[in-house]
């Protein structure tokens, strides 16, 4: 019940965000731009390209929102007034993350969809369609949990906002490149959706667990 | 203490080497609106930050009706409105949407909510603020928001942190009102301060707190009396007379305060009694043909009582007594 109120709230929330709004419209509109400027991609699909952005721009963003976010509430006390409801600061923080994560999905989606719906009409496509598109769809869904874990984690451990932003630029950005190529380098075809999903679970949740358990021991 | 509702046992709190409370002991009772003072840094705000759950890693014991307020006990909190002094909101919320927000979290039902609303918006008087972001609120409205905030839940304890600092004398009034109305009702409620003045007239106890350390509680008369605060005279003679106070010096006086042109305060020495230390000075005064306007046995203010503790610490503090 109390994830439930604080999720929409944070969903709310991340509506009037900018950097959402800007992700919502921009990715799509960066989709675009991508096929506007270089048409010709060699027989690589647009959804490849779109694939591989949403998860590093939307991935980077979102890590900065949130850890940015987190931070500049911890020290406006903000939180000051959630907790000292009947509200767990896990709660909080897992509301958090699962509505940036909601929010960044739907603008993974569209922009996806566009790229696929570009590629079947320029016949770039190749493979079966669902399938291409659930494949990239998971690489991002991926990519963007990690990063807003990063984000969540960097957000309750430093005070700084700029150093926030800052480590969550490089750190939350190169980290996330490094870990969502893992299954690819290191797995043949067959093992890598399945090795993806366990990435995209176990290192976020243990990235939470971590937030959690530190954001606990914090005085505020 | 009949009906105890608060027990603090042998709180203390260390920020690395800064040591903000120094086992603290204390019991506050429901129907009471106990004033915790102190000077800023003094660990008032540790101290309500522990009672609120904000602050875990402290030793010692915080109960609340014998209950350990770090039992996983998610009513406890429910219980509890707290004013915090610097409280941010979000700045996509407007006023009624934070105040939705922490209605539901605070466990107050969907048909109860608007109602509960409407109440808190009017007791903080800002009913007409209700559809406006936050972010365009003045100082003094936000603080009133961070009051309804607490309110709104109709908690059993109220913990205000510095609740009337930013606020005009109209809103001062208000606060202080909505204060005696939940005490009114047999609710605790704890109000912090570090200028006395302010909740004076309003707390039914006070706690002095200095320096990580409670000092003194009692109620406002039982302070003034402990440290013999009582024992001061104000002589008021007419416009332009000249005294020379070196005449009146010895028991019963121990120091002259001048206090403008006319007005002067002699502190006495408390082990003398008043009436006979009033009629001396009198004795004292006619005798040099001194034109009386009127003498006075005066109370000095808390203020007072305070400044020396904050200024003296604990184990030396009585009334400044001079030869």
């Amino acid at each position: 019940m109390t994830f439930r109120i604080l999720y929409n709230d944070e969903i709310r929330g991340f509506a009037h965000s900018k950097i959402i709004i800007a992700l919502w419209a921009g990715l799509p509109l960066l989709t675009l731009l991508i096929k506007f400027i270089q048409p010709d991609t060699e027989g690589m699909s647009l959804l490849f390209f779109t694939g591989a952005m949403v998860g590093s721009i939307g991935g980077t963003l979102s890590a900065v929102m949130l850890s940015t976010t987190i931070t500049g509430e911890r020290n406006r006390h903000v939180y000051d007034l959630f907790l000292t409801r009947p509200v767990r600061r896990g709660t909080l923080l897992m509301a958090k993350f699962s509505a940036a994560l909601t929010c960044l999905f739907a603008a993974a989606i569209v922009s996806l969809g566009i790229a696929l719906a570009v590629d079947a009409a320029t016949g770039v496509l190749t493979l079966d369609p669902g399938e291409q598109l659930g494949g990239f769809l998971l690489i991002s869904v991926v990519g963007l949990a990690i990063s807003s874990a990063v984000g969540v984690l960097f957000g309750v451990l430093i005070n700084s906002t700029v150093l926030s932003a800052i480590l969550s630029l490089y750190l939350g950005g190169n980290l996330l490149s490094a870990i969502i190529m893992l299954p690819t380098m290191l797995l043949d075809g067959q093992n890598i959706p399945l090795f993806t999903v366990l990435l995209g679970i176990l290192v976020p949740a243990a990235l939470m667990v971590v937030a959690i358990r530190v954001f606990n021991r914090k005085s505020l | 203490m009949p009906d105890e509702m608060i027990t603090f046992k042998s709180v203390s709190k260390s920020y690395g080497t800064v040591h903000a409370l120094h086992d603290l002991s204390m019991e506050l009772a429901r129907g009471e609106i106990f004033g915790y003072i102190g000077p800023n840094g003094a660990g008032k705000t540790t101290t309500l930050k522990i009672l609120t759950g904000l602050i875990r890693d402290y030793s010692g014991q915080v109960e609340i009706d014998g209950v350990d307020i770090r039992t996983p006990d998610a009513q406890l909190h429910a219980r509890v409105g707290y004013m915090p002094q610097d409280a941010g909101f979000q700045e996509w919320r407007t006023v009624e949407h934070a105040l939705q927000t922490f209605g539901k979290l605070s466990g107050l039902d969907r048909n109860i909510l608007p109602d509960a609303i409407d109440r808190a918006l009017g007791r903080a008087g800002i009913t007409e603020h209700r559809k406006r972001r936050i972010t365009h609120l003045s100082g003094g409205t936000v603080q009133r928001l961070r009051l309804a905030q607490a309110i709104l839940h109709e908690p059993d304890i109220l913990v205000l942190d510095e609740p009337l600092s930013g606020l005009d004398p109209a809103s001062r009034f208000q606060v202080k009102e909505i204060v005696r109305e939940f005490a009114s009702q047999n609710r605790l409620v704890l109000v912090s301060s570090h200028i006395l003045s302010e909740i004076e007239g309003l707390a039914t106890r006070i706690g002095i707190l200095h320096e990580g350390r409670i000092q003194e509680i009692g109620t406002p008369a039982e302070l003034r009396n402990r440290y013999q605060v009582g024992m001061v005279v104000e002589v008021t003679v007419r416009p332009g007379t000249e005294i020379d106070w070196d005449l009146l010096a010895g028991s019963p006086i121990v120091r002259v305060d001048p206090r403008g042109n006319t007005v002067t305060r002699l502190h006495l020495d408390p082990s003398i009694d008043l009436d006979y230390a009033i009629s001396l000075i009198m004795k004292r005064l006619l005798a040099q043909d001194i034109p009386i306007r009127g003498i006075q046995h005066v109370q000095p203010s808390l203020e007072e009582v305070y400044l020396q503790f904050t200024k003296r610490g604990a184990h030396d503090v009585s009334y400044p007594v001079q030869r």
